[in-house]
């Protein structure tokens, strides 16, 4: 049974956001009406979030990537009242959004604010409503939502595989945020596959895990900005 | 006005005062209950709208996620302890001035569940579907604890509330007057025989004694909503005790409100005496000392542990957004009451009530503090959105005050606010069974027959049984 | 009244009300019953064959390769072509947001025409053959009286061979004012054209490149080909590599792209050229510039003697004698150290590359800032060698484009021979037409663009569309230029269309993607290129036989002959393969997979398009065409020009015949005035680059998130000065120009400096959707007459004061 995850190479993350949008369009994550914005009602399963340090001009930002981290303990599915969220065992954190009763206990206990509600009916006004995914389902108001690893995909690319008679590959299965990363700054696969490339690069001594100290043992694995080390004075030949 | 034929009171002496609320109605009732209802109809339109359109009508968002309503619902199931949890301790302790206060103790905490129960509900995404809580429970969830012990608390206050009431039910029956067939049905055929007077004794009892780790452990559960999360602030193992004893310091200080209105128009004050006012002020004071002591000891325990995820909320608390919040809630919780009841010249009826609004008003302050700023500085850096209420939630907030009210006020139409037969009862048979009771423990030979201790100087609480 | 309320009343009521309750669904199952009648929940996805189509992004002149997903009829994803050579399967947020482009609920359904006036116009919509028919009428009148030179095509950057058909269809009808909006590389370009020669295809291999020097370019943030740049960082920082590559942002703010790179140098605005100049000190006095190449190939750089016997300072002596470390630590405010290490930095990581020297794409930057930072290239010898500055070659069939058509046209509108740079400058054309010299302009088309809202002096451009008669827009959009117009035809969104690109900027090799329409048209709507193949066939002629063809895709279908006629390139292919075939070719072969036009086309058609993927270092015939044939720190062209504009010298505050003015220095900045003490320098950001996205929520909910803004403007402030001001997070402030005022939410941001102040561009729309008019423009308080005098651009600084509102 593979076990999901994502590597975020922080080194190579231009903060612009692709990810963000790449999710939204994938599933039909609508958007708000600016009012609702100003509320920080967005919708966004997957956010960049700024964090600004120091005073000027001696100051940094880190802009991070931050989707659901489809913790191995989350906090999120032990306090729903009706299991409308919990984990996979593949250890996709879920959600049934026809069974959620809209009690956001859930979106409170997550300590990483990574789930979201819908406030109003989402809306999809005039023709914008023929760019909707048929593989995710819309979500009525009064449900909390999240990332799902894009699991219509990995449902696609099993179904897909086993057609093909084989077992699922490396790379077969991509959430859309991953696979749109311009920077290539974004890696998923299977964290128990010793060989897999996201295994690998969680062993890296770059790795971090976003608060880990909280014992929620994300596998969205992050790896720390580093430093330039000094170049080469030779220059490369033509 | 209206005077109608009641059948006789006159043989219920001097306590036929107890059921003339029953039997006559002032037209200024109908005015304050038309206005309450105003107010109802109004919470009623806001939920349809928040029906219709959303949860977006409120002014929540992210990352406050509850607000008012979850506020409401910690602070109604808090003033739930009025009634059942004193009730029964004073009960339990034959503490004797109890008998003229029970009643309207337990009344306050049955209907203020239903409005507790109701925060949720409102509150809720899909109320529709909230059934799925009993279809798809999840006993992970301290949520669905809460179900299971507000439920539990529900049915448990409410025999208790029923229980003492059959006797007097029986009186409201055997006297005639309106809606007979109702007390009749609602008497079980109480005859007032040793036997069932005995049962009902046993029974008040076992249900005294399982009505108070009940109510315990509801506010125990509510505060562990929070306490179960690992949010700053919220993840604290003190706040069981330390909202338990916040609730029954609101629910002594709404017990006291309610006796006072009801002495007021009732006429009551032979029943309601200043020394009820006194004793609840002195309880009053003493919780709000423990209250002081949980508050202190749990921000001390923040800010001396200097965790950064705590401290941004704590600061967020005591000097930032919510400082006036914060500091509202320290005058109104502590200074002001303990100012009115440590001082035994003003801690006189008008005394005791001006705490115990300050109170109630500072109990609401606490829970909202201790909800909304949480949410509002989660770890994650994140948008300075400041949660504000939109007209939706204040509308179900006065709404559901008002049509509390309005019950409670229903209620006294229908039942007597103070209990005739135990008020009767203890005119009866106190007095005796008091200085029997003294004597037991009193050093020295056994005493000679009659009293040496006359009631109403009794205070201080016995544990011992007989 | 009787207030009375008795028992009964009083129960009649209360029973009423609780029978409503009760109807109307306290009870669990009324509740569900009750939702679901008052709101129709469930949003019904229709389902179909899945399919995948390729296309071509033109949100921004970049042309990244699309993959679309399709579900019956439907466009559902928007994805990177993993072929295309430019994004490689990437892509930026703008371009997955090309679904809310092509389904925008405001989108112009059919041809509109203007039945009010100009200030208030009342829209209707016409037919396709009403709306041509009027054209027709107007551009065959003004041919009739011989005015066919006073017609102006004003078009965006995107598509190539569009532009090549819009160009040729406006020869052959007889006027050369084909314009195009400035670009965020003018800059480069314009150093690259005075000192190599160049008029066009700066590129930079940013990739190959082992030190990046950034002169407050928005690197990531939009700037050239956004993707491509991206992946290059990426590439830079591939853990497995090793990183070799460092990223150096000079800036005054902390940008998202300084934010990224692996040092912020943060200093005084308008001094980037001072600072270029300080790290050439250190290249010269410490022996690290690259002397043969220098030697070889540059002129100017040591004193020297002209024709006339005349001396002159080279570039090493003005540098030596007046930017000295100290002197550069002064203007800069960078400590001397930094400068130092910078320089050295930069001397030592070959191949090292500096770029920039200009604002953003809509504002001109300061010339001498560009020439400064060219000149650092040369010195290290980075110039046509791989992670260096190169000139990417023309693609088949550019050059012939111009000689199509009349060969005898009147004088440009707004570019002449006397002029300094050889391209049309768009920001002149509205003090030419309000002038009414040389010619009043009779008729203006517009495409792809919208200058009254982008142009730094967009209100005066605005002004003068008043004055022009007739105004045609093709945008797809109400914009505020198409607001102007008397007839709107608009085009198809990108996905109903033919693509078509060539080569992003700073992108090295020819290019040309090609892919067919992705879905049928949404709307009424039609492929400008149609439109102009008509216009074409019924009005005859020479255009008619200019513009032969019957359909857009028949033109594309020759333009692509003519890439096979050249011989030479490969249709997209893995990178695998690119490498191979780059390969194969440096050893003298070449294998293509094609063997005629039709297979080439077919080919384009499967794989995206056609690139040429290897370089030729060192074709300095090519590169480097100054009349002295060398790389010139002393731009020789430059000097002719200042001869001819005396009062150059005299804006500057220099003598005439100050060397200075050829060379690149440090010009003087203005003083602060008292009134407006606080500079306000406008920000590019990556959502809304050029001006254009702030009608599409998907980027407007990602606009502002380093300070959390959405759907608004902010105003950037370092909250020092914000507390000095009395100002809180979050207010509502006015920002005050001499030319202008405007409200803004202030947003505390500790990576702006305590002197400046910072707003966003490409919000503030007046027109259009609902969802873009938000916010406010910056460029209206920001003065745009810098270069209106004598053509040399020169950076802006616009300063302003704000209060509380």
């Amino acid at each position: 049974m593979p076990r999901w995850g994502m590597v975020v190479d922080l080194t190579k993350c231009t903060a612009c956001q692709a990810c963000v949008v790449a999710c939204q369009t994938e599933n039909n994550v609508p958007c708000v009406e600016p009012e609702q914005a100003a509320l920080g009602r967005i919708i966004s399963w997957l956010k960049v979030l700024p964090e600004i340090k120091g005073a000027y001009p001696r100051i940094s930002m880190q802009l991070m990537p931050l989707p659901c981290l489809h913790c191995d303990s989350p906090p999120c599915i032990r306090v729903c009242p009706v299991g409308a969220t919990g984990i996979t065992p593949e250890g996709v954190v879920r959600q049934i959004f026809a069974r959620c009763i809209g009690c956001r206990y859930c979106t409170n206990a997550c300590p990483y604010t990574r789930r979201m509600f819908n406030w109003y009916k989402p809306n999809f006004p005039g023709e914008l409503q023929q760019a909707l995914n048929p593989d995710v389902t819309v979500r009525p108001k009064g449900v909390v939502e999240k990332c799902t690893l894009c699991h219509h995909r990995l449902m696609q690319a099993k179904e897909r595989a086993r057609a093909e008679g084989r077992a699922l590959a490396e790379g077969d299965y991509v959430p859309a945020c991953v696979e749109i990363c311009p920077a290539n700054a974004m890696y998923f696969g299977d964290l128990d596959d010793p060989d897999s490339k996201v295994a690998g690069l969680a062993r890296s001594p770059r790795a971090f895990r976003y608060l880990e100290d909280l014992g929620t043992e994300p596998k969205v694995i992050y790896l720390t900005e580093g430093e330039w080390a000094g170049g080469k004075e030779k220059p490369r030949q033509p | 006005m209206e005077k109608k034929s009641h059948g006789n009171l006159e043989a219920l002496g001097p306590d036929a005062v107890l059921v003339q609320p029953i039997v006559a109605t002032r037209s200024s009732f109908y005015h304050l209950a038309l206005a309450l209802l105003g107010f109802t109809t109004f919470a009623f339109f806001a939920w349809l709208h928040q029906l219709r359109w959303g949860l977006g009508t409120t002014g929540l968002n992210v990352p406050v996620y509850w607000g008012f309503y979850i506020t409401n619902f910690v602070f109604f199931i808090g003033i739930s302890h009025a009634g059942t949890l004193i009730s029964a301790i004073l009960r339990l302790c034959h503490a004797e001035w109890r008998r003229s206060i029970t009643r309207a103790a337990e009344v306050i905490t049955v209907l203020v569940l239903f409005f507790g129960v109701g925060s949720v509900i409102v509150d809720l995404g899909r109320p529709d579907r909230m059934l799925n809580v009993l279809k798809h429970p999840n006993f992970h969830s301290p949520l669905l604890w809460d179900v299971c012990s507000v439920s539990a608390y529900l049915l448990a206050s409410s025999i208790y509330l029923y229980l003492p009431l059959i006797p007097d039910i029986a009186i409201l029956r055997d006297y005639g007057g309106k809606y007979t067939r109702f007390y009749r049905l609602l008497a079980l055929g109480w005859q007032g025989t040793k036997r069932q007077r005995h049962l009902l004794d046993r029974a008040i009892a076992v249900m005294a004694v399982l009505v108070i780790p009940i109510a315990i452990s509801v506010h125990t559960v509510v505060s562990w909503v929070f306490g179960m999360t690992v949010q700053p602030m919220w993840h604290s193992t003190i706040f069981g005790p330390y909202f338990v004893v916040g609730a029954i310091f609101s629910g002594i200080a709404s017990l006291i409100i309610a006796m006072a209105l009801i002495r007021r128009i009732y006429y009551l004050q032979h029943y309601l005496k200043a020394v009820h006012f006194d004793n609840l002020g002195t309880l009053l004071l003493v919780f709000a000392l423990l209250w002081f002591y949980f508050t202190f000891a749990e921000h001390l325990t923040t800010f001396y542990g200097r965790d950064p995820a705590h401290l941004v909320v704590f600061y967020s608390k005591l000097t930032g957004r919510y400082a006036p919040l914060f500091w509202g809630m320290v005058v109104t919780c502590f200074v002001i009451p303990v100012g009115i009841l440590c001082r035994r010249r003003t801690r006189t009826v008008t005394g005791t009530v001006a705490a115990s609004i300050s109170v109630l008003v500072g109990m609401w302050l606490e829970r909202f503090a201790i909800v909304v700023p949480t949410l509002s500085r989660p770890r994650v850096p994140w948008s300075k959105v400041f949660y504000s209420p939109t007209w939706v939630e204040i509308g179900i907030t006065l709404g559901f005050g008002a049509t509390f009210i309005f019950l409670y006020m229903l209620f006294t139409k229908f039942f007597p606010i103070v209990s005739i037969w135990e008020v009767q009862e203890g005119r009866e048979v106190a007095l005796e069974e008091v200085a029997k009771r003294i004597d037991s423990y009193m050093p020295g030979p056994p005493a000679v027959e009659g009293a040496r201790f006359t009631a109403g100087t009794e205070g201080a609480l016995q544990l011992e049984g007989e | 009244m009787n207030l009375r309320v008795n028992r009964r009343k009083f129960l009649q009521f209360a029973g009423g009300g609780a029978v409503g309750v009760a109807a109307s669904g306290v009870t669990l199952q009324g509740l569900s019953t009750l939702n679901a009648a008052l709101a129709a929940e469930e949003v019904q996805v229709p389902r179909g064959p899945e399919g995948w189509s390729l296309s071509v992004c033109s949100l921004c002149p970049a042309g990244c390769g699309l993959r679309v997903r399709m579900i019956g009829k439907r466009a559902v994803k928007i994805q990177g072509n993993p072929l295309h050579p430019v994004n490689r399967g990437g892509l930026c947020p703008r371009g997955l947001a090309g679904l809310q482009v092509l389904y925008h609920p405001d989108r112009l359904r059919a041809p509109q025409k203007n039945v009010g006036n100009r200030e208030s116009p009342r829209w209707k919509e016409i037919s396709w053959d009403e709306a041509i028919e009027t054209v027709v009428q107007r551009l065959r009148e003004l041919r009739n009286r011989n005015q066919a030179h006073t017609v102006a095509l004003v078009s965006g950057h995107g598509g190539h061979l569009r532009q090549r058909l819009f160009e040729r269809f406006l020869r052959s009808y007889g006027s050369p004012n084909s314009l195009r909006l400035p670009s965020g590389l003018d800059g480069a370009q314009a150093a690259a054209y005075l000192q190599q020669g160049v008029s066009e295809g700066v590129a930079y291999d940013l990739e190959g490149t082992h030190y990046l020097l950034s002169f407050g370019v928005n690197v990531l943030e939009g700037w050239g080909s956004p993707v491509s740049t991206m992946r290059a960082f990426g590439a830079w920082r591939d853990s497995a590599a090793g990183r070799v590559t460092k990223f150096v942002q000079v800036e005054p703010r902390l940008s998202v792209t300084a934010a990224r790179a692996d040092e912020w140098v943060a200093l005084r605005p308008g001094t980037e050229a001072a600072l270029a100049l300080g790290i050439a000190y250190v290249l010269i006095t410490e022996g690290l510039y690259d002397v043969r190449f220098v030697a070889e190939r540059t002129f100017g750089f040591e004193d020297w003697h002209d024709a006339k016997g005349r001396a002159h300072t080279g570039f090493r002596s003005l540098v030596l004698s007046e930017y000295r470390l100290n002197d550069v630590a002064a203007i800069t405010q960078i400590p001397v150290e930094i400068i130092l290490r910078l320089g050295r930095e930069f001397g030592r990581n070959r191949p090292a590359l500096a770029i920039g020297g200009h604002q953003s794409s809509t504002l001109p930057g300061d010339l001498h800032a560009s020439l400064a930072v060219h000149s650092l290239n040369a010195l290290v010898g980075s110039l046509e060698v791989p992670g260096g500055a190169l000139v990417r070659a023309e693609l088949p069939g550019d050059a012939e484009t111009g000689s199509r058509g009349r060969n005898h046209l009147p004088a440009n509108l707004v570019h002449h021979d006397k002029a300094l740079l050889p391209w049309a400058d768009l920001t002149r054309l509205p003090d030419a037409i309000l002038s009414g010299k040389p010619y009043a302009l009779q008729a203006l088309l517009v495409h792809g663009a919208d200058p009254v809202f982008t142009l730094p002096n967009g209100e005066r451009f605005a002004q003068a569309l008043k004055r022009v008669p007739f105004v045609v827009s093709f945008s797809p959009f109400l914009d505020e230029t198409s607001a102007q117009a008397d007839l709107i035809l608009p085009d198809h969104t990108d996905l109903e269309k033919w693509q078509e690109s060539a080569s992003p900027p700073t992108f090295p090799f020819p290019l040309q993607s090609i892919s067919p329409p992705v879905l049928e048209p949404v709307h009424h709507t039609r492929d400008t290129v149609d439109v102009l193949l008509a216009l074409a066939r019924t009005l005859g002629g020479e255009v008619a036989s200019a513009l032969p063809h019957a359909t857009g895709e028949e033109f594309l279908r020759q333009q692509v002959a003519e890439i096979f006629a050249a011989q030479a390139g490969y249709t997209f292919t893995t990178s695998l393969e690119e490498t191979w075939n780059r390969l194969s070719e440096r050893s003298g072969w070449w294998v293509p997979t094609y063997s005629s036009a039709n297979q080439l086309w077919e080919q384009m058609k499967q794989g995206g398009g056609w690139w040429e993927p290897t370089y030729y270092y060192g074709e300095w015939n090519r590169v480097l065409r100054t009349p002295s044939g060398r790389f010139e720190f002393y731009s020789q062209r430059l000097a002719q020009w200042v001869a001819q504009h005396p009062e150059v010298a005299k804006e500057s505050g220099l003598e005439p015949g100050d060397d200075r003015l050829c060379l690149p220095h440090q010009t003087r900045l203005p003083d602060t005035p008292k009134e407006f003490p606080l500079l306000l320098v406008p920000v590019e950001i990556l959502p809304l680059v050029g001006g254009h996205g702030a009608h599409l929520p998907y980027l407007q909910q990602i606009a502002g998130q380093h300070v959390f803004a959405h759907w608004d403007s902010w105003l950037e402030m370092n909250p020092q000065t914000a507390t000095k001001l009395g100002l809180e997070d979050g207010d509502w402030v006015w920002v005050e120009s001499p030319l202008g005022r405007a409200k803004v939410r202030l947003r505390f941001y500790e990576g702006a400096r305590p002197d400046v102040v910072h707003m966003p561009l490409g919000y503030g729309r007046t027109q259009g959707s609902a969802w873009g008019r938000r916010g406010n423009n910056p460029l209206r308080m920001i003065p745009s007459d810098g270069q209106a005098s004598a053509g040399l651009p020169r950076g802006t600084q616009t300063y302003v004061r704000v209060y509380k509102s």
